[in-house]
Protein backbone atom coordinates (compact mmCIF):
# COMPACT_ATOMS: atom_id res chain seq x y z
CA UNK A 1 0.00 0.00 0.00
CA UNK A 2 1.48 3.63 -0.83
CA UNK A 3 2.31 5.43 2.19
CA UNK A 4 0.15 8.94 1.85
CA UNK A 5 2.13 12.19 2.66
CA UNK A 6 1.86 15.73 3.34
CA UNK A 7 4.20 18.72 2.65
CA UNK A 8 5.10 20.80 6.09
CA UNK A 9 2.88 23.79 4.39
CA UNK A 10 -0.38 21.28 4.15
CA UNK A 11 0.54 19.93 8.13
CA UNK A 12 1.29 23.72 8.68
CA UNK A 13 -2.09 24.46 7.38
CA UNK A 14 -4.00 22.01 8.90
CA UNK A 15 -2.95 22.77 12.35
CA UNK A 16 -3.92 26.34 11.97
CA UNK A 17 -7.76 25.27 10.85
CA UNK A 18 -7.21 22.60 14.46
CA UNK A 19 -7.26 25.65 16.77
CA UNK A 20 -9.00 28.25 14.37
CA UNK A 21 -12.22 25.40 13.58
CA UNK A 22 -13.93 26.19 17.38
CA UNK A 23 -11.12 28.60 18.70
CA UNK A 24 -12.85 31.10 16.58
CA UNK A 25 -16.14 30.42 18.29
CA UNK A 26 -15.32 29.53 21.90
CA UNK A 27 -11.97 31.59 22.65
CA UNK A 28 -13.14 35.09 22.75
CA UNK A 29 -16.31 33.74 25.19
CA UNK A 30 -13.85 31.77 27.44
CA UNK A 31 -11.43 34.48 27.75
CA UNK A 32 -14.09 37.27 27.92
CA UNK A 33 -16.09 35.41 31.00
CA UNK A 34 -13.24 36.17 33.11
CA UNK A 35 -11.70 39.91 31.79
CA UNK A 36 -12.64 42.07 29.31
CA UNK A 37 -10.39 45.25 29.32
CA UNK A 38 -7.09 42.89 29.46
CA UNK A 39 -8.75 39.96 27.63
CA UNK A 40 -5.85 40.54 24.93
CA UNK A 41 -3.50 39.53 27.38
CA UNK A 42 -4.69 35.79 27.69
CA UNK A 43 -4.79 35.05 23.96
CA UNK A 44 -0.63 34.63 23.76
CA UNK A 45 -1.37 31.63 26.23
CA UNK A 46 -1.94 29.54 22.94
CA UNK A 47 1.22 30.21 21.72
CA UNK A 48 2.37 28.68 25.22
CA UNK A 49 0.31 25.80 24.90
CA UNK A 50 1.87 25.36 21.28
CA UNK A 51 5.09 25.82 22.72
CA UNK A 52 4.57 22.79 24.65
CA UNK A 53 3.26 21.12 22.38
CA UNK A 54 6.37 21.38 20.20
CA UNK A 55 8.86 20.37 23.11
CA UNK A 56 6.33 17.34 22.91
CA UNK A 57 6.82 16.57 19.64
CA UNK A 58 10.77 17.19 19.60
CA UNK A 59 11.01 14.58 22.22
CA UNK A 60 8.68 12.40 20.37
CA UNK A 61 11.03 12.90 17.01
CA UNK A 62 13.85 12.53 18.43
CA UNK A 63 13.54 9.47 20.13
CA UNK A 64 10.31 7.50 17.71
CA UNK A 65 11.28 9.27 14.38
CA UNK A 66 9.07 6.94 12.03
CA UNK A 67 6.12 6.35 14.96
CA UNK A 68 3.00 7.82 15.46
CA UNK A 69 1.98 8.89 19.08
CA UNK A 70 0.08 5.21 19.76
CA UNK A 71 2.93 3.80 18.07
CA UNK A 72 5.22 4.79 20.40
CA UNK A 73 3.07 3.83 23.32
CA UNK A 74 3.83 0.44 22.43
CA UNK A 75 6.98 0.33 21.91
CA UNK A 76 7.68 2.40 25.45
CA UNK A 77 5.09 0.13 27.02
CA UNK A 78 5.06 -3.14 25.62
CA UNK A 79 2.35 -4.85 24.26
CA UNK A 80 -0.37 -4.87 26.58
CA UNK A 81 0.42 -1.79 29.13
CA UNK A 82 0.95 -0.27 25.83
CA UNK A 83 -2.93 -1.16 24.41
CA UNK A 84 -4.06 0.49 27.99
CA UNK A 85 -2.30 3.61 26.74
CA UNK A 86 -3.57 3.34 23.35
CA UNK A 87 -7.25 2.99 24.77
CA UNK A 88 -6.44 5.78 26.73
CA UNK A 89 -5.32 7.89 23.86
CA UNK A 90 -7.85 6.79 21.65
CA UNK A 91 -10.72 7.78 24.47
CA UNK A 92 -9.20 11.20 24.95
CA UNK A 93 -9.57 11.98 21.09
CA UNK A 94 -12.79 10.51 21.12
CA UNK A 95 -14.43 12.57 23.80
CA UNK A 96 -12.42 15.44 22.05
CA UNK A 97 -14.16 14.70 19.06
CA UNK A 98 -17.35 14.78 20.58
CA UNK A 99 -17.41 18.28 21.97
CA UNK A 100 -16.31 19.73 18.36
CA UNK A 101 -18.86 17.61 17.00
CA UNK A 102 -21.37 18.86 19.14
CA UNK A 103 -20.08 22.75 18.75
CA UNK A 104 -20.72 22.16 15.32
CA UNK A 105 -24.20 20.93 15.33
CA UNK A 106 -25.38 23.69 17.98
CA UNK A 107 -23.65 26.39 15.70
CA UNK A 108 -25.28 25.76 12.46
CA UNK A 109 -28.42 25.29 14.73
CA UNK A 110 -27.83 28.25 16.59
CA UNK A 111 -26.85 30.53 13.66
CA UNK A 112 -28.05 29.55 10.61
CA UNK A 113 -30.56 26.43 10.79
CA UNK A 114 -33.12 26.62 13.77
CA UNK A 115 -35.52 24.79 12.59
CA UNK A 116 -33.73 21.64 11.75
CA UNK A 117 -33.16 18.76 14.25
CA UNK A 118 -29.78 18.82 15.52
CA UNK A 119 -29.56 14.59 14.62
CA UNK A 120 -30.06 16.06 10.80
CA UNK A 121 -27.33 18.32 11.27
CA UNK A 122 -25.34 15.59 12.80
CA UNK A 123 -25.64 13.14 9.96
CA UNK A 124 -24.65 15.89 7.43
CA UNK A 125 -21.80 16.77 8.89
CA UNK A 126 -20.53 12.69 9.98
CA UNK A 127 -21.23 12.12 6.09
CA UNK A 128 -18.59 14.43 5.41
CA UNK A 129 -16.17 13.91 7.89
CA UNK A 130 -16.19 10.08 7.57
CA UNK A 131 -15.88 10.53 3.75
CA UNK A 132 -12.81 12.72 3.98
CA UNK A 133 -11.35 10.49 6.72
CA UNK A 134 -11.76 7.55 4.21
CA UNK A 135 -10.56 9.55 1.39
CA UNK A 136 -7.42 9.73 3.10
CA UNK A 137 -4.91 12.72 4.85
CA UNK A 138 -2.66 13.32 1.52
CA UNK A 139 -6.00 14.00 -0.87
CA UNK A 140 -7.60 16.13 2.18
CA UNK A 141 -4.59 18.04 2.74
CA UNK A 142 -4.64 18.86 -0.99
CA UNK A 143 -8.35 20.10 -1.07
CA UNK A 144 -7.34 21.88 2.08
CA UNK A 145 -4.78 24.37 0.19
CA UNK A 146 -7.32 25.43 -1.89
CA UNK A 147 -9.08 27.30 1.12
CA UNK A 148 -5.93 29.52 1.90
CA UNK A 149 -6.67 31.65 -1.23
CA UNK A 150 -10.41 32.24 -0.37
CA UNK A 151 -9.32 33.18 3.59
CA UNK A 152 -6.55 35.51 1.85
CA UNK A 153 -9.65 37.26 0.14
CA UNK A 154 -12.26 37.18 3.07
CA UNK A 155 -10.17 37.37 6.24
CA UNK A 156 -8.74 40.85 5.55
CA UNK A 157 -12.33 41.72 4.86
CA UNK A 158 -13.96 40.72 7.74
CA UNK A 159 -11.57 42.35 9.61
CA UNK A 160 -11.04 45.46 8.33
CA UNK A 161 -14.79 46.10 8.21
CA UNK A 162 -15.27 45.96 12.01
CA UNK A 163 -12.60 48.38 12.45
CA UNK A 164 -14.30 51.27 12.26
CA UNK A 165 -16.36 50.48 14.89
CA UNK A 166 -13.48 49.53 16.96
CA UNK A 167 -13.30 52.03 20.04
CA UNK A 168 -9.84 51.81 21.53
CA UNK A 169 -11.47 52.85 25.41
CA UNK A 170 -13.35 49.60 25.67
CA UNK A 171 -9.46 48.31 26.55
CA UNK A 172 -9.15 51.01 29.51
CA UNK A 173 -8.58 50.55 32.46
CA UNK A 174 -5.61 48.39 32.32
CA UNK A 175 -5.58 45.31 35.06
CA UNK A 176 -8.92 46.36 36.38
CA UNK A 177 -8.55 43.33 38.59
CA UNK A 178 -4.70 42.15 38.69
CA UNK A 179 -3.46 39.36 36.86
CA UNK A 180 -5.53 36.55 38.26
CA UNK A 181 -8.46 37.38 35.73
CA UNK A 182 -5.92 37.16 33.19
CA UNK A 183 -4.69 33.83 34.52
CA UNK A 184 -7.61 32.21 34.40
CA UNK A 185 -8.84 33.85 30.41
CA UNK A 186 -5.25 31.69 29.48
CA UNK A 187 -6.20 28.55 30.94
CA UNK A 188 -8.64 26.66 28.05
CA UNK A 189 -6.41 28.43 25.41
CA UNK A 190 -3.26 27.37 26.90
CA UNK A 191 -4.37 24.02 27.84
CA UNK A 192 -6.89 22.98 25.54
CA UNK A 193 -6.26 24.56 22.35
CA UNK A 194 -2.56 24.92 22.92
CA UNK A 195 -2.32 21.05 23.48
CA UNK A 196 -4.30 19.95 20.36
CA UNK A 197 -1.43 20.93 18.52
CA UNK A 198 0.08 17.90 19.75
CA UNK A 199 -2.36 15.81 17.61
CA UNK A 200 -0.26 15.95 15.15
CA UNK A 201 2.24 13.65 16.60
CA UNK A 202 -0.35 10.72 15.26
CA UNK A 203 0.49 11.84 11.67
CA UNK A 204 4.59 11.51 12.30
CA UNK A 205 4.52 8.62 9.27
CA UNK A 206 2.58 11.00 7.08
CA UNK A 207 5.09 13.65 7.35
CA UNK A 208 7.62 14.42 4.16
CA UNK A 209 10.19 15.79 6.98
CA UNK A 210 9.13 14.70 10.48
CA UNK A 211 12.21 15.68 11.87
CA UNK A 212 10.81 19.29 11.09
CA UNK A 213 7.21 18.98 12.95
CA UNK A 214 8.40 20.95 16.40
CA UNK A 215 8.82 24.21 14.11
CA UNK A 216 5.63 23.67 12.11
CA UNK A 217 3.59 23.90 15.19
CA UNK A 218 5.38 26.72 16.46
CA UNK A 219 4.76 28.21 13.20
CA UNK A 220 1.05 27.17 13.12
CA UNK A 221 0.82 28.25 17.36
CA UNK A 222 2.17 31.97 16.11
CA UNK A 223 0.08 32.54 13.12
CA UNK A 224 -3.40 31.18 15.00
CA UNK A 225 -2.64 33.13 18.05
CA UNK A 226 -1.96 36.38 16.15
CA UNK A 227 -5.39 35.16 14.11
CA UNK A 228 -7.37 34.66 17.41
CA UNK A 229 -5.73 38.44 18.75
CA UNK A 230 -6.81 40.22 16.35
CA UNK A 231 -10.62 38.47 16.63
CA UNK A 232 -10.57 39.17 20.54
CA UNK A 233 -9.29 42.64 19.88
CA UNK A 234 -12.20 43.61 17.72
CA UNK A 235 -14.75 41.89 19.35
CA UNK A 236 -14.09 43.68 23.19
CA UNK A 237 -13.26 46.96 21.02
CA UNK A 238 -16.72 46.91 19.68
CA UNK A 239 -18.87 45.41 22.06
CA UNK A 240 -16.83 46.18 25.28
CA UNK A 241 -19.00 44.82 27.80
CA UNK A 242 -21.84 43.28 26.25
CA UNK A 243 -19.46 40.57 24.85
CA UNK A 244 -20.09 38.78 27.69
CA UNK A 245 -23.52 38.08 26.66
CA UNK A 246 -22.99 37.08 23.30
CA UNK A 247 -22.52 33.23 22.40
CA UNK A 248 -21.02 33.62 19.57
CA UNK A 249 -18.74 37.14 19.66
CA UNK A 250 -17.61 36.74 16.10
CA UNK A 251 -20.73 36.07 15.00
CA UNK A 252 -22.68 39.57 15.90
CA UNK A 253 -19.22 41.50 14.78
CA UNK A 254 -19.67 40.04 11.42
CA UNK A 255 -23.47 40.41 11.72
CA UNK A 256 -23.51 44.57 12.93
CA UNK A 257 -21.04 45.53 9.70
CA UNK A 258 -23.05 47.36 7.44
CA UNK A 259 -22.26 49.68 4.80
CA UNK A 260 -24.89 51.73 3.26
CA UNK A 261 -27.42 48.79 1.96
CA UNK A 262 -24.79 47.61 -0.26
CA UNK A 263 -22.45 45.02 1.96
CA UNK A 264 -24.49 43.79 4.97
CA UNK A 265 -25.29 40.45 6.34
CA UNK A 266 -21.29 39.32 5.80
CA UNK A 267 -21.94 36.41 8.57
CA UNK A 268 -23.06 34.04 5.67
CA UNK A 269 -19.48 33.98 4.52
CA UNK A 270 -18.23 33.67 7.98
CA UNK A 271 -20.62 30.78 8.54
CA UNK A 272 -19.24 29.06 5.76
CA UNK A 273 -15.33 29.86 6.72
CA UNK A 274 -16.30 28.48 10.40
CA UNK A 275 -18.35 25.44 8.80
CA UNK A 276 -15.13 24.44 6.61
CA UNK A 277 -12.40 25.26 9.40
CA UNK A 278 -14.59 22.50 11.78
CA UNK A 279 -15.26 19.87 9.26
CA UNK A 280 -11.52 20.00 8.82
CA UNK A 281 -10.83 20.35 12.28
CA UNK A 282 -13.17 16.98 12.94
CA UNK A 283 -11.54 15.50 10.06
CA UNK A 284 -7.69 15.59 11.98
CA UNK A 285 -9.26 14.19 15.12
CA UNK A 286 -11.22 11.76 13.51
CA UNK A 287 -8.15 10.48 11.44
CA UNK A 288 -5.90 10.78 14.35
CA UNK A 289 -8.64 8.02 16.40
CA UNK A 290 -8.66 6.03 13.12
CA UNK A 291 -5.10 5.57 13.21
CA UNK A 292 -4.42 4.94 16.76
CA UNK A 293 -7.30 2.32 16.36
CA UNK A 294 -4.95 0.40 13.58
CA UNK A 295 -2.48 0.73 15.85
CA UNK A 296 -4.76 -0.87 18.45
CA UNK A 297 -6.37 -3.68 15.95
CA UNK A 298 -2.64 -4.01 14.47
CA UNK A 299 -4.10 -3.63 10.92
CA UNK A 300 -2.81 -3.03 7.32
CA UNK A 301 -5.24 0.27 6.86
CA UNK A 302 -7.64 2.43 8.90
CA UNK A 303 -10.64 2.82 6.64
CA UNK A 304 -13.04 -0.33 7.70
CA UNK A 305 -12.79 1.77 11.42
CA UNK A 306 -13.77 5.44 9.61
CA UNK A 307 -17.55 4.54 9.81
CA UNK A 308 -18.19 3.44 12.92
CA UNK A 309 -16.24 5.62 15.10
CA UNK A 310 -17.47 8.45 12.71
CA UNK A 311 -21.20 8.15 13.79
CA UNK A 312 -20.18 7.36 17.13
CA UNK A 313 -18.23 10.71 17.77
CA UNK A 314 -21.71 12.49 16.49
CA UNK A 315 -23.58 10.42 18.61
CA UNK A 316 -21.20 10.92 21.27
CA UNK A 317 -21.85 15.04 20.81
CA UNK A 318 -25.23 14.66 21.30
CA UNK A 319 -26.10 12.09 24.02
CA UNK A 320 -22.58 13.59 26.30
CA UNK A 321 -23.55 17.08 25.94
CA UNK A 322 -27.15 18.01 26.21
CA UNK A 323 -26.99 21.54 26.39
CA UNK A 324 -24.51 24.41 26.02
CA UNK A 325 -24.13 24.65 29.71
CA UNK A 326 -22.14 21.11 29.83
CA UNK A 327 -20.59 21.09 26.74
CA UNK A 328 -19.11 24.80 28.19
CA UNK A 329 -18.77 23.44 31.76
CA UNK A 330 -16.80 20.29 30.08
CA UNK A 331 -14.29 22.80 28.04
CA UNK A 332 -13.89 25.13 31.05
CA UNK A 333 -13.22 22.74 34.11
CA UNK A 334 -12.39 19.46 32.38
CA UNK A 335 -10.60 19.96 29.56
CA UNK A 336 -7.59 21.62 31.01
CA UNK A 337 -6.27 18.71 33.32
CA UNK A 338 -7.98 16.17 30.82
CA UNK A 339 -5.61 17.11 28.18
CA UNK A 340 -2.10 18.41 30.39
CA UNK A 341 -2.20 15.11 31.84
CA UNK A 342 -3.20 13.16 28.43
CA UNK A 343 -0.21 15.00 26.39
CA UNK A 344 1.90 15.37 29.12
CA UNK A 345 1.47 13.20 31.63
CA UNK A 346 1.09 9.82 29.99
CA UNK A 347 3.89 10.14 27.72
CA UNK A 348 5.98 10.67 30.82
CA UNK A 349 4.82 7.87 32.44
CA UNK A 350 5.38 5.64 29.26
CA UNK A 351 9.21 7.00 29.08
CA UNK A 352 9.24 5.69 33.09
CA UNK A 353 7.74 2.45 32.13
CA UNK A 354 10.57 2.18 29.04
CA UNK A 355 13.48 2.94 31.38
CA UNK A 356 12.32 0.36 34.50
CA UNK A 357 11.48 -2.32 31.35
CA UNK A 358 15.07 -1.91 29.66
CA UNK A 359 16.54 -1.96 33.69
CA UNK A 360 14.78 -5.02 34.11
CA UNK A 361 15.97 -6.29 30.84
CA UNK A 362 19.80 -5.53 31.91
CA UNK A 363 19.77 -7.12 35.43
CA UNK A 364 18.26 -10.66 34.17
CA UNK A 365 20.58 -10.31 30.83
CA UNK A 366 23.43 -9.81 34.00
CA UNK A 367 21.75 -12.73 36.00
CA UNK A 368 21.25 -15.01 33.40
CA UNK B 1 -25.88 -2.53 10.66
CA UNK B 2 -25.18 -6.39 10.69
CA UNK B 3 -24.64 -5.75 6.99
CA UNK B 4 -22.52 -3.46 7.09
CA UNK B 5 -20.92 -5.24 10.12
CA UNK B 6 -20.57 -8.44 7.95
CA UNK B 7 -18.59 -6.56 5.10
CA UNK B 8 -16.01 -5.01 7.12
CA UNK B 9 -15.65 -8.20 8.15
CA UNK B 10 -15.47 -9.69 4.61
CA UNK B 11 -13.02 -6.46 4.10
CA UNK B 12 -10.42 -7.50 6.77
CA UNK B 13 -10.51 -11.01 5.95
CA UNK B 14 -9.85 -10.11 2.17
CA UNK B 15 -7.55 -7.64 3.36
CA UNK B 16 -5.64 -10.75 4.18
CA UNK B 17 -5.50 -12.97 1.58
CA UNK B 18 -1.69 -13.70 0.30
CA UNK B 19 -0.48 -12.36 3.05
CA UNK B 20 0.67 -16.04 4.49
CA UNK B 21 0.00 -18.03 7.94
CA UNK B 22 2.36 -15.31 9.98
CA UNK B 23 0.44 -12.56 9.10
CA UNK B 24 -3.24 -14.10 10.49
CA UNK B 25 -0.85 -14.91 13.53
CA UNK B 26 0.06 -11.83 13.85
CA UNK B 27 -3.32 -9.77 13.36
CA UNK B 28 -6.54 -11.45 14.31
CA UNK B 29 -10.00 -10.79 13.08
CA UNK B 30 -11.46 -9.90 15.94
CA UNK B 31 -9.75 -6.23 16.94
CA UNK B 32 -11.82 -4.59 14.31
CA UNK B 33 -15.12 -6.51 14.81
CA UNK B 34 -14.98 -5.75 18.47
CA UNK B 35 -14.53 -1.87 17.56
CA UNK B 36 -17.47 -2.55 15.21
CA UNK B 37 -19.83 -4.19 18.02
CA UNK B 38 -18.61 -1.32 20.77
CA UNK B 39 -19.63 1.40 18.50
CA UNK B 40 -22.84 0.28 17.38
CA UNK B 41 -24.02 -0.84 20.69
CA UNK B 42 -22.80 2.61 22.00
CA UNK B 43 -24.77 4.29 19.04
CA UNK B 44 -27.95 2.17 19.21
CA UNK B 45 -27.74 2.63 22.76
CA UNK B 46 -26.69 6.67 23.61
CA UNK B 47 -29.44 7.62 20.65
CA UNK B 48 -32.39 5.49 22.24
CA UNK B 49 -31.81 6.89 25.50
CA UNK B 50 -31.42 10.56 23.60
CA UNK B 51 -34.47 9.94 21.85
CA UNK B 52 -36.93 8.42 24.82
CA UNK B 53 -34.77 10.11 27.55
CA UNK B 54 -34.15 6.84 29.30
CA UNK B 55 -32.58 7.60 32.75
CA UNK B 56 -32.71 11.82 31.71
CA UNK B 57 -30.65 12.34 35.06
CA UNK B 58 -27.43 9.89 34.23
CA UNK B 59 -24.61 11.63 33.42
CA UNK B 60 -21.72 9.43 31.75
CA UNK B 61 -19.00 11.71 31.97
CA UNK B 62 -19.41 12.27 35.21
CA UNK B 63 -16.59 10.34 36.34
CA UNK B 64 -14.58 11.96 34.32
CA UNK B 65 -15.92 15.47 35.99
CA UNK B 66 -15.26 14.56 39.11
CA UNK B 67 -11.56 13.36 38.81
CA UNK B 68 -10.06 15.78 36.61
CA UNK B 69 -12.53 18.95 37.01
CA UNK B 70 -10.99 18.29 40.76
CA UNK B 71 -7.57 18.77 39.05
CA UNK B 72 -8.53 21.44 36.99
CA UNK B 73 -9.56 23.22 40.71
CA UNK B 74 -6.93 22.43 42.18
CA UNK B 75 -4.25 22.64 39.51
CA UNK B 76 -5.73 26.24 37.95
CA UNK B 77 -8.05 27.22 40.34
CA UNK B 78 -11.12 27.47 37.63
Amino acid sequence: MRKELISRYQLILLLIWLTMGTGVLVIPSVITEFTVTDAWMAVPSLFVGGLLSAGIARVHVKKFPNSRATGAFLAMAGPVIGDVFIIWYISVVFLVGTVVAREFTLFVTVASLPYTSETAVAVIGCASVVYIAYVGIESFARANEFVVPLAVVVLPLLILLPLTLCDVHQFYPVFSSGWLPVWKASIVSMFVYGLEFSLAIQFVPNLRSPEKLPIDIVIAASISTVLILIVVILTVGVFGYTVRYLQYPVLELIRVVRIGRFIERLDTIYGIAVLMTIISKLTVIHLAMCTGIQDLCKTRDYRWAVLPTGTAMFVGGLYFYRNVAQMAYFIEHVGPSYLLFTVVGVPLLGLTLQRVRFHLKRRARKGG
Amino acid sequence: MSFILTLSILDCRLDRRGEGEDYVVKRPAWGPTLVWLVCVCFIVIAYLALLFQWWPDFHPLYPLELVFGTATKWLFGL
